[in-house]
């Protein structure tokens, strides 16, 4: 990261400590954390390896796209039916979900959401599909 | 005596009913997210903080505010029923609370978890009355360097007080401020990083980095590792509290609250630290401490007291001199910013009754806490049973709507999901996103005073040290890091936090 600071920035001036430009205090910044992560990586290069474990993808995976599929339907579709899509396919991130629960959670979740959200709080969420 | 009429000014904002209506909503609110584990006082907060927008300024920081301390009451709760801490801050009080539970005494470790929050809530509260107003003063003679310098020292402590690896944590912090510097260039004019990306000018939004940082990522990771939980099947037993409990009960929660009260105040620990460093204590003082881990009251009264002292004196250097000492100050922090308050001596000054409101506030919070938590109890044990199954779809929800709602905008709930990435690989490598919170809000501040400072020197960075006040701040920085690097310290550092693994 500090390493792509330092590429990113490249075109800010830096300027001198009087008047410092855009790019002063990023590069400084990306040099520091190229030092810190040359450290850690020196560190645990030098040590016996810590096995990360198997890490199971499909829960983030699937809620990644639980999100995406609310911000795909929210313009267009409005509050209620992007809400219902969203616990409909985060419900899939976990084995353990009931369809029948899933579908009466996402139910009432939409009323919930577009009372509170809508009607109370007054903001402005498009409800109605275009 | 010049603290009460402006006490008594804050008292009649607080008892306002929309703000002891919110104010209300954020201690419930509060208590049912402790209660719940696998959703915290951060994501909570940076998912209603889009909310809040339509509220006043105090009216949503009485309420945010009302989150934040509301969990650590709730949090008690399921360590001492479930053996599950709700919240970071309570895990200590699964040793012994829980065990308490498993010998009938249920009730009275919830009892005195309540009550030792409540008077630790009052004193920390009383401290802010107090030490507010004279340490607001005292910075109002900061200027640039000393700015600097104090930030600088702000995030060394952080780092210091954190969890885990140091190298890490100094790692985490920039990163931090790089992202923090995402976006126009103040003095310049220039835009920096954004990719070109329009959304981006105002730099990274706050509450998608949080949102996905903390909230994405927590359930990703809960659902990793997928095991249900199980709900006590005892009774409560009785609420009161014998004789013998009392006695030594009373003393672990004034010595909890007193050393809650400073680690709060201290940047990086806050209350997590306060409830470890009060376990150690107690078992220290004990005079058999084989009984801890086998149902010592203490052992729930001391660090119960020491979460909720620090979670209200962390709100001073925040308000006071604008440091954040915590993640959750840090998104206290953003929400003053979204409402056009510039955290700092000037709140003070210009807004003593946002000052004043909220130190009111607090106090009324905390006695609304006693009543929800002690009476109500029964209430928040039937909600345990809510399975996690149900919880997660319905948190995944309200992170969506807060991050479209901040600006009416796709592109957040994008940076949210980016995020919730990150955050997920950072856990994998065993690095904490708190530091990283930390020095995105300070980032932006830390390289105004900086370039201020050297405007003021005329370029000279000795600047930084010729004044004392600044320089006494950056020795207290290097000094802290020789320390750390001294082998015995960093040894106790550890079994501190290893007391509650």
């Amino acid at each position: 990261m500090g390493a792509g600071g330092l590429l990113l920035g490249r075109d800010l001036p830096v300027g001198t400590g009087l008047s410092m430009g855009a790019g002063y205090v990023p590069r400084a910044i990306s040099a520091l954390l190229i030092l810190v992560g040359a450290v850690v990586a020196c560190r645990s290069l030098s040590r016996a390896p810590a096995l990360i474990g198997r890490v199971r993808l499909r829960p983030l995976i699937v809620v990644l796209i639980a999100m995406a599929s609310f911000g795909l339907a929210i313009e267009r579709l409005g509050l209620p039916a992007a809400v219902v899509a969203t616990v409909l396919i985060g419900g899939l991130a976990d084995r353990r979900s009931r369809p029948r629960e899933l579908v009466l959670l996402a139910a009432a979740l939409a009323v919930f959401a577009v009372l509170v959200f809508v009607v109370a709080l007054d903001l402005p969420i498009p409800v109605r599909p275009r | 005596m010049d603290l009460l009429v402006p006490l008594a000014h804050g008292f009649v904002a607080a008892l306002s009913p929309a703000n002891v209506l919110w104010c209300l909503l954020g201690v419930v609110l509060g208590t049912l997210i402790g209660v719940l584990p696998g959703i915290g006082p951060i994501t909570t907060i940076a998912m209603l903080l889009p909310l809040t927008y339509a509220l006043g300024p105090l009216t949503a920081l009485i309420m945010l505010a009302g989150i934040y301390y509301g969990a650590q009451y709730g949090g008690s709760t399921t360590s001492i029923l479930i053996n599950l801490p709700g919240e970071a801050t309570s895990v200590v009080t699964c040793i012994d609370g829980h065990q308490m539970a498993l010998r009938g005494r249920a009730g009275a470790a919830l009892a005195i978890a309540a009550i030792g929050s409540f008077f630790a809530g009052c004193v920390g509260t009383l401290a802010i009355a107090l030490f507010g107003p004279t340490l607001a003063g005292f910075a109002q003679r900061f200027s640039a360097p000393e700015y600097f310098a104090l930030m600088v020292l702000g995030l060394i402590c952080a780092v210091v007080l954190s969890h885990g690896s140091f190298v890490k944590a100094v790692g985490m912090i920039l990163v931090g401020l790089l992202l923090g510097l995402v976006g126009i260039d103040v003095n310049s004019g220039t835009l920096r990083y954004t990719f070109d990306f329009p959304q981006l000018s105002d730099g990274v939004g706050f509450v998608p980095l949080a949102m996905g940082v903390f909230g994405i990522a927590e359930i990703a990771l809960n659902l990793q590792r997928a095991q249900d939980r199980s709900v006590l099947g005892t009774t409560l037993g009785r609420l009161w509290l014998t004789r013998d409990e009392t006695r030594l009960a009373a003393p672990a929660v004034a010595r909890g609250t007193l050393l809650g009260a400073v680690l709060g105040l201290m940047p990086g620990g806050g209350a997590i630290l306060g409830s470890f460093g009060s376990y150690t204590l107690e078992k220290k003082l004990a005079r058999d401490p084989s009984r801890f881990g086998r149902g010592a009251i203490e052992g729930v009264a001391g660090p119960e007291a020491a979460n909720n002292a620090a979670a209200q004196t962390a709100f001073i250097p925040l308000l006071t001199l604008g440091i954040p000492s915590n993640a959750v100050m840090a998104l206290m922090m953003g929400a003053m910013i979204i409402h056009g308050i510039t955290p700092g001596t000037a709140v003070m000054s210009q807004r003593p009754d946002l000052f004043w409101g909220m130190v009111a506030s607090m106090w009324i919070g905390n006695l609304m806490l006693l009543v929800i938590n002690l009476p109500l109890v029964g209430v928040w044990v039937r909600l345990l049973r809510i399975p996690y199954r149900l919880l997660f779809p319905s948190i995944l929800v309200f992170i969506c709507i807060g991050a479209y709602s901040l600006n009416n905008n796709v592109f957040d709930i994008g940076l949210a999901i980016l995020f919730g990435v990150f955050g997920f690989v950072l856990a994998q490598v065993g690095c904490e996103p708190a530091p990283l919170l930390l020095g995105f809000v300070l980032g932006p501040p830390l390289e105004e005073n900086l370039r201020r400072a050297m405007l003021m020197s005329h370029g000279d960075p000795t600047i930084l040290v010729a004044r004392p006040i600044s320089a006494a701040l950056l020795a207290t920085a290097v000094a802290l890091v020789l320390v750390l690097a001294v082998p015995a310290i960093r040894r106790r550092r550890e079994e501190t936090f290893a007391e509650g693994d």
